[in-house]
């Protein structure tokens, strides 16, 4: 009965779990709080894959010898496959996206959401690169130079 | 599978995704991101996928903990944001109607499990079926990430590749 309900269960419980990284990423204002959040939702859609493979009374899909190659003594490996892949996609994106909250947070000094919004509201966006703190850095400019041509 | 270690699996994991997005302190926040990615190698690993709960635990928790770790040392540790207002509700209520969408469609969905299910009926049983005779791998995973299915390996390298270049280009093109 408990196993039966435990059926559907399973979909509630990777479902929640998909509404709270969606919560995150949408109502977060702090930007590595929206990534947590992007974490929280990718796994639950690894789960919702790997509860798809799963069969009743099948094992770990590694051939035995004493249990032969019968496909329902094994479960689904296709979804274990696809979500290999998606796990180390996954960490690509994640590396992207915390190279841009670098960048960000260099810019801004914050990763309020509200707090970069007024910062880009009180300046007036141009057209090339705003380098708001050029003056520090002038020494370091010049010796970058001859390193390569002017861009 | 053991449905009641999952059921308790489960229930720890929900509470331990809301306190990562709650926490104030963001390393603590990571600490407990790392904390939920165990938590779900061990569910991949009660699901009898071995594979995928070595890969999670490695690269779910670790390495990108280690990046989310390594990026907030580098920047501010703490969350200063201030919630409140439009911002509360409105995505509340946006999550809440996904949430519903997404459970009832769910209902259609095969029962948790069920070796009827059309997912494992067409191609999965010629990769079980062939693994030995024809890459003599017993472990079906290898022989259809290195063999049957190598393509699809292929391209997720050009797509790490891109993610690394990717990187580099944006935190490069600042330095001068």
């Amino acid at each position: 009965m408990a196993e039966l309900l435990f059926d559907r269960t399973v979909y509630v419980g990777v479902m929640v779990l998909l509404a709270i990284g969606l919560y995150g990423m949408l109502a977060k204002r702090n930007l590595v709080k929206k990534l947590v959040g992007m974490v929280i939702f990718q796994t639950a859609i690894y789960l919702f894959f790997i509860q798809g493979a799963a069969q009743m009374g099948a094992t770990v899909p590694v051939i035995e010898e004493e249990l032969g190659t019968a496909a329902d003594t094994y479960v689904n490996p296709l979804p274990h496959l696809l979500i290999l892949t998606a796990l180390v996609v996954g960490v690509g994106v994640l590396g992207v996206a915390l190279s841009f909250l670098l960048r960000i947070y260099r810019r801004h000094g914050t990763f309020d959401e509200d707090e970069i919004a007024a910062q880009l509201a009180a300046e007036p966006i141009e057209g090339h690169r705003v380098d708001d703190h050029g003056a520090d850095h002038g020494a370091d400019h010049d010796a970058a130079d001859p390193e390569e041509p002017r861009s | 599978m053991i449905w009641p270690l999952e059921l308790i699996i489960f229930l720890i994991m929900i509470p331990t995704a809301l306190l990562a997005l709650w926490l104030r302190d963001l390393l603590g926040t990571i600490a407990v991101l790392a904390a939920y990615s165990l938590f779900v190698a061990l569910l991949f690993a009660g699901m009898a996928a071995p594979d995928v709960a070595l890969v999670e635990v490695v690269i779910g928790a670790g390495v990108t903990g280690l990046l989310l770790v390594g990026a907030v040392l580098l920047t501010g540790r703490r969350d200063t944001s201030v919630e409140g207002g439009r911002s509360r509700w409105l995505p509340g209520l946006l999550v809440a109607g996904f949430l519903g969408l997404m459970l009832v469609g769910s209902v259609d969905l095969p029962d948790y499990a069920d070796p009827e299910a059309p997912g494992h009926q067409r191609i999965s049983p010629d990769y079980i079926e062939g693994s030995l005779e024809d890459t003599e791998t017993p472990n079906v995973v290898t022989s259809v990430l290195a063999d049957y299915r190598s393509f699809d390996t292929l391209g997720e390298t050009l797509v790490i590749v891109t993610a690394g270049l990717a990187c580099l280009v944006i935190l490069l093109r600042e330095a001068h």
